[in-house]
Order: structure tokens, then C-alpha cells, then sequence
């Protein structure tokens, strides 16, 4: 996780681990879409829809 | 009395084992946090008499990832297995009150290493607790093969596959259950509860936690064979429903398809009804003279009639919704329009709910509860009454049909799609205008797992769609039935003296109860275009929408015109007349009613839930209020623009 998780709420960062989501786990971009605000990732057999500021905090700003 | 707890991640299977478990009919659907309140159940009878020989109360809880909660949805389940919460509020308490004797953690197969973080935090409560593994058909299709031995060495408790479609893995769940947690046991109290605590983990904790399961996981498929994973179709079939183009015009394609499909795909089933009651109504008036055919047939028969023609549009339109749900497509929809939502104060996470809206506002407003934003949800349920749920559907469908009759039904599809859309708009420019209002700046949450894709079972959702049509007709058949006894006697008395004077029904109608209090609320009709008549029935809609229509069919049957063509209510629409013999219904009054409908709040059920859902009856009376004057005013407004124009 980058230095953005610091001005995120800590819910959301117990959230991404809730999910599986943990530093250094290789996510995959699977698609841009709604005008590039919803990143759809993919890692392991999950699939998951984030919006812009949650992807920041995997990965910094698109 | 023993009391088992379903306990899993959203999306993992737990309803469909609830509903296997105690013969409920719990809808279920490809679609993560779909569940958002309890339900609870007894074990079925075949099962319990066969198998468990005690009575085992069931309760499915809604899906939570972890147990710390971040929704009310989470906190629902939450209380279920930390607080007393669920028991304090049971009404049979004095039978009922015990503490959760087992829990029963659900595990999506294909989810396996993400949904054994927590099942490592349901042992870490100390509650008793048996596996389940769902999604038993697809590791199957996909030839893999998991061994249980060794989940069950690593968690410490029997791990079960079920399978959800056949129900095989049921029977050795019940006994499993049985013969671990309940034979021998002692009954304990409700402080038993509070022993069990909910683990707190450090974020260090949760990472070797997460590459434990992904370990554990790894060991316990034996078999994989990946290119035969159902990921591999999903992955193919979300390349064209979440293209940035595609994605779009596909959506809106199939929301056009379900909204026009309601009205011409069930034409002739609503024909065939519409006739059959119409010659019931003759049969029984025929064959029965006086006043009781005349109550049961231009009485209670129409006023059924008028609402039970309405039951293939019904059936339809859920069955459409019920497509799209067990799908796993509107979780992409929900990514595919956060920015449009986003625009009016709204949220990707709102979707689902506002489409369920158009079934019905009560459990659509019960739904924003895994909906995080604050602003987000109370502007998603201001909005949700403004959907055209299934209720507004008959009137629509009268009015339409009115208007373009029979012999257009493409055109009138097209109308129906735009009510539907019209009212989406409505709802966007409220939530704008809300939004303005409102000010919080919590950021709104999408974080949305996108689902497998998955083949619907038709089965299923037809009878899911029929209950739904039955629960229609069953909630609105005591109101008709209590509204067709009073309105008959309000339109045909007094009856004695006029009789003498004049026999014919009009003649009775014009001088009944009625059409003296009539003349008193008439003056706020008149601005609409309509008469006493209408107007009874648009007040009766507050009752529920639905008896607009049977109330219209009550009053206006009333005439002894002789011609059987008119006794179908449109063709009765047609010729109804004021006292100077200008038509009622013209295309600026009925225009003018199909908008009251599209904006009025009229469901007092669903002010009641939005009172439970805001916390406040003001926000729900404002809404109350508000609602309504805005579709007089716009009603009004239309009717008066389009009689300057000749309509």
C-alpha cells in the first residue's frame, strides 16, 4: 500500500485486507471503466470494482 | 428449543442453505449484500422428524467479510452473535429466549482462501462451529477436487460440501449438527451471548492471516484444472457488458427490453383475464337479479377483475428483475454507472436498490443499508419511492392502454419504457437537488465484489415471480374487498325513494352518498381535469395504488348503457362525461394522472419504513408532504398546457 493510505479512513484499509488485499500482493488491472473512475481489478479468484480514490490507496493515483 | 446461526462473506450461499434448511422462500441472488435484515426459521419438518428429533430454530444473517462491522448490514450480524439484540425484540420470547447454540460458517468454494479469514475469526469467538462449502456444482464442472480432511485438521471442526442446486450435503449437515451440538447439551441463557467475543487483529495478524488461508487453500484443492474454471466464461463475458461503450448501450438495451416487455409480452394473458371476468360479472348478474348480483357482479367480481388482469405484468416484470439478479450482471452495472450516479449525489452502490424499487420501495429502501455514505443513503431512500414500483403498473397500464389501445402495443411499450424512465429522472433531479442540501462529506464507498457469472435457474425465479404476483393480489384483495362493499353502497343509496322517480343505476349514481360527498372534495379535482369520481379513486390509491383501478371499475360501472363493450373500464373511460357533456378522461387528464402517479407518495407502508430506515418521522412526513404537492402542482400544470394545445 502507498503513502495514500494515510488520508484514507482506517475502515477502508481493514476493509482491503478483510478482502485479501495485503503489500506486495500482485493485483491485475482487468478494466477502466464509467469514464475511468471504476477500476476493476482482479487477484486470485476475486474480482473487485473500486472506485478512483479506493484504487489510489492500493496503488497511488490513476 | 436449540438455535443455529448462518454466518458468512456476502454472495457465499447462506440464504440458499436457509432456504434448504426450513422450507423458506427467501430470495436469493447472485448479487453481494443482498441480505440485509435476520430471518429466521424452523428446521424443516421432514428434516427435524427424520434427522435432528428436537425443534431447531435457524437464522440467516446478512453476509459480512469480517467481524468488525462497517455497515448496518455487518452490525445486524454482529448483534446476532455478540449482543442479545435479536432476542430482546422477539415477540414469542418466553418460548424462544436462548443464546446461538452453533454457528454455521458458509465457504463459497470458489472463494476459498478470501473466505477462511473468516472462518479463522468465527473460531477465535469460541463459538461452536461447523463448515459448509457451497458452490459444490461449479468446483464439480470445473473438475476440481477439494479434500476436506484437510480443512478439517486445520480449522478444527467437520467441514460439509453442499451443493445448492440439488441440496446434496444437506442430511449430513443436520446430523453433524445434531449429533455434535445439540444431543447431550444443556439449554443455556441469553448471557451465554455475551462470553463469545469478536477477535480484534491487528493489521500484522490479518496479513499472516490472509497467507495462511491463501496456504491452506492451495493444499486443500488437490485438483485444478483452470482452464475450465468458470472465471474463464465470466472473464469473456465481462470483456463486452464492462466495455466503456458497449457496457452502456447493452444496459440500457436490456432495461428497455424488461419496461416494454411488461405491457406487449403480457397482452394477451391480461385479455383473456379481462374476458373471463367480464363474463363472470354478466354470468352473475344475469343469473342473479337484485341487489346481491348486482354487489357481487358490477361490484366485487369488476373490482377484482380490475386489478387481477393486471397479474401478467406483475409476474413479468419480476421475473425480468429476477433474470437480471441471479445473473451476477448488476454488480457490473453498479461499477458501469458510479459516475453517472455520482453526478446527482449517488453511488454505484445505490443501483441495486433503486432497481429494486421498481419492484417494490420496502425492501429497496431496506437495501441502502450497505450503502456506507451517510448522504448517500438517506438521498438513495428519499428516491426510491419515485421508482415505479409493481403497484403503479396496473394504473399505468390502464392509462396507457387508454390512450394508444390495444392495436398499438409496440407504442405503448415505448410509453411504459418512458414512465420507467421518466421517473429515473425524476429521482436524479431530486437526488441533485438533495445533494445540494445535504452537506457531508463522507466519501462515498463502491469497494464491490463483481461476482461469477452464473447460468439463472429459470425454475427458481418463475416461482419466486409467482409468489410475488400471488403476494399482489393476496395484499391488495382485503382493501379491494373492504373498498368495493363501501364504495357499491356509497354509489347505489339512497335507493327507496329515487326508485320511484327513475330505475335506472345512473339516475341512483347521481343522487347516492357518494355524489353528495363528492360535490365537497370535487373543487380539488377540477384543476386536474377530473370529477368526483376520479377523484375518489385517486384518494382510494392512498390505500394502496393499485385500487385506482378497481375503484374506477366500481364507479364507473355503475351506467346501465346496455352495449357489453363497455363494460371493459377503458371503453367505460371513453364516454364518461361531466354534467355539460364534456368528455373526463381526455389526453390532458389522463396525462395529468399518469403524472400525480409518477411523483405522489401514496404507499403509507413505505413512509412507515422510511421513518424505521431515517431514524425520524420528520424527514419521512417532509417527504410525505412534499412528494405530494410537487405531483398535484406538476399534474395540474401539464393538464392546463396541453388544454391550451387542444388535448
Amino acid at each position: 500500500m502507498s503513502d495514500y493510505e494515510s488520508s484514507l479512513d482506517k475502515g477502508l484499509i481493514r476493509r482491503f485486507y478483510d478482502l485479501g488485499l495485503h503489500p506486495g500482493l500482485e493485483i491485475e488491472v482487468v478494466a477502466k471503466i464509467s469514464w475511468n473512475s471504476v477500476v476493476i481489478i482482479q487477484f486470485g479468484e476475486t474480482r473487485l470494482a473500486l472506485n478512483r480514490e479506493e484504487f489510489a490507496c492500493l496503488h497511488g493515483p490513476l | 428449543m436449540f438455535t443455529w446461526a448462518l454466518v458468512g462473506a456476502p454472495n457465499s450461499g447462506k440464504t440458499t442453505l436457509y432456504n434448504w434448511l426450513t422450507g423458506s422462500k427467501s430470495k436469493t441472488v447472485n448479487y453481494p449484500g443482498s441480505t440485509v435484515e435476520y430471518s429466521k426459521g424452523f428446521l424443516r419438518t421432514q428434516l427435524s422428524q427424520r434427522i435432528a428429533k428436537v425443534d431447531i430454530t435457524i437464522i440467516d444473517t446478512p453476509g459480512v467479510y469480517s467481524l468488525v462491522p462497517q455497515s448496518e448490514d455487518e452490525q445486524v450480524t454482529y448483534d446476532v452473535l455478540f449482543n442479545d439484540v435479536l432476542f430482546k425484540n422477539n415477540e414469542q420470547s418466553d418460548r424462544l429466549i436462548h443464546h446461538i447454540d452453533a454457528v454455521i460458517v458458509v465457504l463459497d468454494a470458489t472463494q476459498l482462501s478470501r473466505h477462511l479469514l473468516l472462518a479463522k475469526q468465527l473460531i477465535q469467538s469460541t463459538y461452536p462451529i461447523l463448515f459448509v462449502i457451497t458452490m459444490r456444482d461449479l468446483i464439480e464442472k470445473e473438475n476440481s477436487v477439494l479434500n476436506l480432511e484437510i480443512l478439517r485438521l486445520a480449522l478444527g471442526s467437520n467441514v460439509i460440501l453442499f451443493d445448492g442446486i440439488l441440496g446434496r450435503g444437506l442430511d449430513e449437515i443436520v446430523q453433524n449438527l445434531v449429533l455434535n451440538f445439540t444431543l447431550g447439551a444443556d439449554k443455556k441463557d441469553l448471557a451465554e451471548n455475551k462470553k463469545h467475543k469478536s477477535p480484534s487483529w491487528s493489521l500484522t495478524e490479518q496479513e499472516k492471516t490472509i497467507l495462511w488461508a491463501e496456504t491452506l487453500s492451495k493444499k486443500a484443492f488437490i485438483k485444478r484444472d483452470k482452464n475450465k474454471s468458470a472465471r474463464n466464461l465470466t472473464n469473456k463475458l465481462d470483456t463486452v457488458l464492462l466495455h466503456p461503450i458497449l457496457g452502456f448501450v447493452l444496459f440500457f438495451t436490456f432495461m428497455s427490453l424488461l419496461f416494454s416487455a411488461v405491457y406487449w409480452v403480457a397482452a394477451p394473458a391480461m385479455d383473456l383475464i379481462d374476458s373471463f371476468f367480464g363474463a363472470a360479472t354478466d354470468y352473475v348478474i344475469v343469473h342473479w337479479p337484485g341487489l346481491v348480483g348486482e354487489f357481487l357482479g358490477a361490484g366485487l367480481i369488476t373490482a377484482i377483475g380490475g386489478v387481477a388482469m393486471f397479474i401478467p405484468q406483475i409476474f413479468i416484470l419480476f421475473f425480468g428483475i429476477g433474470l437480471l439478479e441471479s445473473t451476477g450482471y448488476l454488480a457490473r452495472v453498479a461499477a458501469l454507472i458510479d459516475k453517472p450516479l455520482s453526478l446527482v449525489g449517488l453511488g454505484g452502490r445505490s443501483f441495486v436498490p433503486l432497481l429494486s424499487g421498481f419492484a417494490c420501495a420496502i425492501p429497496a429502501i431496506m437495501a441502502t443499508r450497505n450503502i456506507s455514505s451517510k448522504k448517500e443513503k438517506i438521498i438513495a431512500q428519499s428516491i426510491i419511492p419515485f421508482m415505479t414500483c409493481s403497484a403503479r403498473l396496473p394504473v399505468y397500464a390502464l392509462l396507457i392502454g387508454f390512450l394508444y389501445g390495444s392495436e398499438k402495443p409496440i407504442l405503448a411499450g415505448f410509453v411504459m419504457s418512458l414512465m420507467y424512465f421518466g421517473a429515473i429522472l425524476i429521482g436524479a433531479i431530486a437526488a441533485r437537488a438533495l445533494s445540494f442540501f445535504i452537506k457531508d462529506k463522507e466519501k462515498s464507498r463502491l469497494l464491490m465484489e463483481l461476482p461469477l457469472y452464473r447460468q439463472p435457474h429459470l425454475g427458481v425465479i418463475f416461482l419466486q415471480s409467482i409468489a410475488k404476483a400471488k403476494s399482489f393480489v393476496f395484499k391488495a384483495g382485503p382493501i379491494i374487498l373492504i373498498l368495493a362493499v363501501i364504495l357499491w353502497f356509497a354509489t347505489n343509496f339512497p335507493r327507496a325513494d329515487m326508485l320511484q322517480n327513475s330505475s335506472t343505476s345512473s339516475a341512483i349514481a347521481q343522487q347516492s352518498y357518494a355524489a353528495q360527498a363528492g360535490k365537497w372534495i370535487e373543487p380539488i379535482f377540477k384543476p386536474l381535469g377530473l370529477d368526483w369520481r376520479v377523484g375518489f379513486s385517486l384518494i382510494s390509491a392512498f390505500a394502496a395504488r393499485e385500487v385506482f383501478v378497481s375503484s374506477l371499475a366500481l364507479i364507473f360501472n355503475i351506467e346501465d348503457s346496455g352495449d357489453a363493450q363497455l363494460r371493459s373500464l377503458t371503453g367505460v373511460m371513453k364516454t364518461a362525461k361531466f354534467a355539460d357533456g364534456s368528455l373526463i378522461f381526455t389526453t390532458a387528464s389522463v396525462v395529468g394522472i399518469l403524472i400525480f402517479f409518477m411523483i405522489a407518495l401514496q404507499c403509507t407502508s413505505t413512509v412507515a419504513i422510511l421513518k424505521r430506515e431515517m431514524g425520524s418521522w420528520k424527514p419521512a412526513l417532509l417527504q410525505l408532504f412534499f412528494s405530494n404537492l410537487v405531483a398535484y402542482g406538476l399534474a395540474v400544470a401539464a393538464v392546463s398546457l396541453l388544454k391550451n394545445f387542444g388535448y
